[in-house]
């Protein structure tokens, strides 16, 4: 098989070239998206019967909180992948999706606590998926800090990686364990996103919202991975040019 | 240079790599012993910050041994790699052509028959001093033992990832802590299933589970962990 | 109080433009953390990569002057 392409996609002048031009690709359509389902998850969308008009925390809270753990598993497989192969352009990815991931973590830990004050009755309950998303934080927060700690941007990067790599191992496992405790402490608590029957004019908004974020994070992706190109590229007389 | 003519098998390896690591812990009994200090410590703060009741002690009991274990655990890693990062002496392990990771596992457990099976076999004391009956003590040390192993072999990673930074301290405390929740969660809920009489196994097997995950792929961590770390 | 600046007060009023129930508050301040912290977080990006150009720039132009 011939591999050439591959090598020319991922060598960083082409990336970093690529990754400017498909920006606003991303950009615009997700910021329609987002628009558009604000408007009709707010406006259009029918109050629902039990939780009121709090429901509609939904839209913003479901879509940060599975990007979390989606730009999560990302990270890992990049980091996976800069390590396996050592390619740069997989670390520069990896690195990018740190910051951004642990800021939708944090988004989905404040709107879930949001919602749990009217639902629950308090600002934080030991909900399974609450403690793992906070979880799930600590990981983002210890990659960052790892990286932070070291000089040197390659040893970061692999230090990072290793850390990466057996994060993701560990989040199912989290994930099992901590609905196993709570089931043992507490009856089932409201669910947040309430499996029960919705309604499915609510449904289209939800799902362009989650597209929007998507699109969203692969647009300051974007920016984060070029940075992380330059960052990288110690002798390079492309940068004249393309900077 | 001349290199060494019988390369000495997995297990002749093995074997001299814990008792290396033995003798060196018995010189350096006095550092090795402050960490089951600090365990004892901990656990001792408990009762003086909350009640000296004992019915009270026993609800919490399973939790406070546990999270003392947990930060005892975490006060030892530092020492792990460290001391044999700074003298060389890792460098020479990762320079021959000796299985790193098989070695960094055998050093692995010698860390813990020094710091997690002292704690093992104290537990009990420290137990009735909070309350858990006589009935619950095979379950207290059986849960500890495959923990505290656990927690060895998850907390050796974070140590050897820290091991090229210069202070590590509460950069380790971060990244172990979100890896050995798990660990708490099983070995905790065992104890307190074990002191209402209930059945164990459960929470146990998991444990169990855990420890040989850890076991199986936390050597390959630690050792391009420890690549990186030497290489400066 | 004149009678059209009540009638614009309650024109103003968040709860009657939106006319969401007593849960407003929670919702709104969702909403608007979510922007704050997208659009933030684009920003953030954005000044990374530009002062990343900035010292891309200065190195190759460094070594030009070295060669």
């Amino acid at each position: 098989m011939n591999w050439t392409w591959f090598h020319k996609f991922a060598s960083p002048p082409h990336a970093y070239r690529l990754l400017g031009t498909l920006r606003p690709w991303l950009f615009w359509p997700a910021v329609v998206l987002m628009l558009w389902a604000v408007y009709n998850g707010l406006f259009v969308a029918p109050t629902d019967y039990q939780q009121g008009d709090s429901f509609r925390i939904m839209y913003v809270h479901v879509p940060s909180a599975s990007l979390s753990l989606m730009v999560y598993s990302m990270m890992a497989i990049a980091a996976g992948i800069g390590i396996i192969w050592r390619m740069k352009l997989a670390h520069a990815v990896a690195a990018g999706c740190a910051v951004i991931g642990a800021w939708f973590t944090v988004l989905a830990l404040v709107t879930g606590a949001i919602w749990g004050k009217p639902m629950w009755g308090a600002w934080w309950a030991w909900d399974p998926r609450l403690t793992s998303e906070l979880i799930l934080l600590f990981l983002y927060l210890g990659y960052m800090a790892l990286r932070a700690s070291y000089d040197d941007v390659q040893r970061a990067d692999r230090a990072s990686g290793i850390l990466a790599v057996v994060g993701i191992v560990n989040v199912p496992i989290v994930k099992y364990s901590v609905q196993w405790w709570n089931s043992l402490h507490q009856g089932s608590s409201l669910s947040l996103t309430g499996s029960s029957a919705i309604d499915p004019s609510m449904l289209p908004p939800l799902l362009a919202m989650m597209v929007g974020f998507l699109l969203f994070f692969g647009a300051i992706l974007c920016d984060r991975v070029r940075a992380e190109i330059l960052t990288r590229e110690r002798n390079a007389g492309w940068l004249s040019e393309a900077a | 240079m001349s290199r060494v003519t019988d390369a000495p098998g997995l297990w002749a390896l093995a074997s001299r790599v814990l008792g290396r690591e033995l003798t060196l812990a018995g010189r350096h009994w006095d550092q090795v012993a402050q960490p089951l200090l600090f365990f004892v410590i901990v656990v001792t703060l408990f009762p003086l910050a909350t009640s000296p009741d004992l019915a009270q002690l026993r609800q919490i009991a399973p939790g406070v041994v546990w999270v003392a274990a947990m930060l005892s655990s975490l006060l030892a890693l530092e020492s792990l790699f460290r001391p044999d990062v700074e003298d060389g002496t890792m460098e020479q392990w990762v320079l021959s052509e000796q299985p790193l990771a098989w070695m960094l596992l055998m050093k692995t457990a010698a860390h813990w028959l020094v710091s997690g099976l002292p704690l093992v076999i104290l537990s009990p004391l420290l137990g009735t001093g909070l309350g858990v009956p006589v009935s619950a003590w095979p379950v207290l040390m059986a849960s500890l033992a495959l923990g505290t192993a656990a927690l060895s072999m998850l907390g050796a990673i974070g140590a050897a990832l820290t091991v090229g930074v210069r202070r590590g301290n509460v950069l380790l405390a971060l990244l172990v802590l979100p890896l050995e929740v798990p660990v708490l969660i099983f070995g905790a809920r065992a104890v307190s299933l074990g002191m209402t009489g209930e059945a164990v196994a459960g929470p146990l097997n998991l444990l169990a589970a855990i420890l040989i995950l850890a076991v199986s792929l936390g050597p390959m961590a630690m050792a391009a962990a420890i690549r990186i770390g030497v290489e400066s | 109080m004149p009678d059209g600046c009540q009638k614009l007060l309650e024109i103003m009023n968040l709860e009657n433009i939106l006319g969401f129930d007593k849960y407003a508050g929670y919702l709104l301040s969702c909403v608007a953390l979510t922007a704050v912290v997208l659009v933030g977080n684009a920003w953030l990006a954005r000044r990374a990569l530009s002062q990343a150009q900035v010292k891309a720039r200065r190195r190759a132009a460094a070594q030009r002057n070295e060669s």
